[in-house]
Formats: structure tokens, sequence, C-alpha cells
């Protein structure tokens, strides 16, 4: 049978031996920790509900797989299969043993037109075997390697992607399709006037974030904007918050993490673990911009924006009595298939004043622009 | 190259989905129109080791 396995902190040898057999016997093995499949149109563990189309997905990151099939959603296209490696199956230890399984499944696969590969950079051995790998395939390919240069990858005859937007981007142009997400303009104009009518003090981004991959995205968006991001799963060690400390200065955190996780579900499934960081951010009054994301998902929260936005409220209330404002900047990540519905969210917090962005990455460029401004505000 | 009949095979395959963890994993699906079976996945004995080993040697587990 071909399993998918949501459980994480499996050790990595225990990994590579589940990963051996199964591709002994010619059998997917999806995970440990993979939290994103669509197979046959299921959507399984924490997947968007999507349409079909001719992409084939093969990632490392479950939020990665999520995003970029919900951008070809948007887009009026599809996928045809979403093939959830785990965080781990590029490490040395594992040597990417589903994604090469998986590439070799969708080649393979007639309905399968166009394939994309998702993954933080890969251990460099494993690099060089995944390479190897594209260069053979048949089928036009986008391949997103976070951190990995444009030249390896396009001399391995793939479209090289520079993030997730890009790389649903990407794709879209290969089959002709010129989907926008909207221009640095728009962005600038709207924190423009998301800046405006704040105290002096406010200065600050909070960033409460309910998984690695989009806090990663956003703390490397806003690093140059803020002049470094504290976390508790900062890019540079230096930053790291000590555990359980508040946040100061500019403070990004994962709230997927084991210390808020641990014998809990993920945020994605209990959105009452990251809800307190609302009120929490908004009592400091060197705040300026709040940025939050969204995940849509069948065994979610059925309401997940609804359920913030009083605290939302609450928290432009205790601004405004200070004579300020808060610009709450979010994200949805889900598509209209979603039980949740993108578009129903993304109005309940508009409703509320929030400035919702069409991507996690648009959200930390509108927050990285309001910062600027407020930097430079006397 | 792997062989990928299988996984060639799973595609073009009505889903049966076997649930080894939370029901709820399982409720989604069946919502979504899959077929899913549930298997009582909770470890015997909560986990505790040492109740697990009696409960083997008394032949229950």
């Amino acid at each position: 049978m071909h399993c998918c396995v949501f459980s994480n902190n499996v050790p990595l040898e225990d990994e590579r031996e589940m990963k051996e057999l199964a591709r002994e016997k010619g059998l997917l093995c999806m995970g440990p920790d993979c939290g994103v499949a669509n197979i046959n149109g299921a959507a399984l563990v924490l997947s968007s509900i999507n349409a079909r189309g001719p992409f084939g997905i093969v990632g490392a990151s479950g939020t990665g797989i999520q995003h970029v099939a919900a951008i070809l959603h948007e887009a009026g296209s599809g996928v045809s299969q979403t093939i959830g490696t785990g965080g781990n199956d590029l490490k040395e230890p594992v040597g990417g043993i589903t994604m090469l399984m998986g590439i070799d499944a969708l080649e393979a696969d007639p309905e399968t037109k166009y394939i994309i590969l998702i993954s933080r950079k890969p251990a460099d051995s494993v690099l060089n075997k995944l390479l190897e790998r594209i260069k053979q395939m048949r089928k036009p390919r986008v391949v997103f390697f976070m951190g990995c240069d444009k030249k390896t990858i396009e001399d391995a005859g793939a479209v090289w992607a520079g993030n997730l937007d890009d790389c649903a981007l990407r794709a879209l142009e290969l089959i002709g399709n010129d989907y926008s997400l909207g221009s640095l303009e728009d962005i600038k104009q709207i924190a423009k006037k998301a800046a405006e009518g704040m105290a002096p003090e406010q200065k600050y981004v909070r960033g409460a974030y309910t998984g690695g991959t989009y806090l990663d995205e956003g703390m490397r968006t806003m690093w140059d904007a803020t002049g470094g991001i504290w976390s508790n799963a900062p890019l540079k060690p230096e930053w790291k918050l000590a555990e359980g400390a508040d946040s100061k200065e500019n403070t990004a955190i994962d709230y997927g993490e084991e210390e808020f996780t641990l014998g809990r579900p993920h945020p994605a499934i209990d959105a009452s673990i990251r809800r307190p960081a609302i009120l929490k951010e908004a009592a400091d009054p060197t705040v300026a911009v709040i940025v939050l994301d969204f995940i849509l998902t069948p065994p979610g929260h059925m309401d997940p924006c609804g359920y913030v936005v009083p605290d939302i409220i609450k928290a432009q209330e205790m601004a405004e009595k200070r004579g300020g404002k808060i610009a709450f900047v979010a994200s949805v990540l889900g598509t209209t298939a979603d039980w949740q519905d993108i578009r129903k969210q993304e109005a309940e917090l508009e409703a509320a004043g929030v400035y919702v962005c069409r991507t996690n990455y648009r959200a930390a460029l509108l927050a990285s622009e309001i910062i600027k401004l407020r930097r430079n505000a006397k | 190259m792997t062989d990928v009949s299988k996984a060639l095979s799973l595609f073009r395959s009505e889903l049966v989905i076997v649930n080894v963890g939370p029901k709820s994993f399982a409720d989604v699906l069946e919502k979504q129109g899959y077929r899913t079976l549930q298997v009582d996945w909770k470890p015997a004995a909560g986990g505790d080791k040492k109740m697990q080993e009696m409960l083997e040697y008394l032949g229950g587990y």
C-alpha cells in the first residue's frame, strides 16, 4: 500500500529504511512529515481542495506545494497529482528517495504534462543526484529549490523560480497563461495609506505565522527593510529569541514549532494556538504592523479568519486609544473549492480593516514598505 | 529509474484510504467523496511500555 505519513520527528535512518523498503516494493512513501498531498483529487492531510489540471508537483514543503497549487487553481488551471516527500527527504541521510520516485511517476503519468519541483536547497550530494535526473526529464519542468542559483537549475534544462509565487507564475507561463499577482507599485500605494495616522513610536513589525515555510519567506522578505528579525526559528542564530521570551523590536514567531504544538494539533487545524498572539503583540505601543497567515484545509477550522476578527478589532481599538493605529497585513492560502472558501475568508478580514494580500510573499513586501515609511517617519 | 507501475496504477484507481490516525482526517476525506477505512490506531495501554510488555506476556497484545 502507498503511504502518506503525517507524523514528524521520525529519525532520519528510520525514514531512509522506510523509503528504501517502499522503493523496493515500487510504492510511494510520502513523508514522514508530509503535510500535503493531492492524489487523484483527494486532498490528503492538510492539503487544500484543488482543481485538476496538467501540473504534477513533487515537493518537500507542504505549504510550498499547497501555495503553488492554489495559484494554479486561482489562475484557472490545476494539478494532476501532488506528491509530498516530507521535509527531510532531500537531506543527506535520506537521499531524495521519494522526490526521485515522484519524478519518475509523474514523468510516466499521461495526465501530467508539466512537472514542478519544490524544496529548500537540497544537501549537495542529493542536489547533484537530482540535477542529473532533472536533466534527463522529458517533460517541461519548473524548479524552486530555495537558495539554488539560476544557472544551476537552467543548466539542468529546467525553468528556475526564485520564490513560491514565481514558481507558480513560471509554471503558468508554460501553458501561455500570463496570470499576475499584482505589482510592487500597487503595494507601495497601499503602504502609504496603511502607514498614515500611526503614533511616532510605532516602528516595528510582528509576524505570527502558522508554519516554517511562510515564516522563512516572510523573514527573508522583510529582513533588509527591518534590519533584522528576532524569532523562535530565526534566519541567523544570533537573532534567536530566548525560549518563552516576549517579542521585541521586529519579531516573527512560528506557532507551528514544538514549543506551541507538543501534544496538540498543527495551528492550521487548531486556530486557538496562534490566536493569543494578536492581542499580545498589539499591546506593545511600538508595533506598527502585524502580519498573519491563514491556511485553509478540510480538517482545519471552518472559519479561521472570522475566528480572529474580534481580536483584530479589539487590537485596533487598543491602538486608537494610544493615539495610533496598527496595520494588520494578511494572506490566505487556499482555494475557492475549499469549504472555508478563500473569498469569504478574505472578505471577513477586509471588513475588519485588514490589508489582505494575494500571497504571503506579497504580505511581507507590504509590511516591509510600511516599516520603511515608519523608520523614516519623524 | 524506479519501477513506477504501482504508482501509475494508483493514479488510475478509485482511491480507498486507510486512515491510521485521528478519525477527523478520514471524515473529511469521506466528505470529499472518497472511501475510507478507519484503523484503531491508538497504542495499546496508552503507549505505556511496561504495561504493553505485561499485555504481551499475557498474550493479549
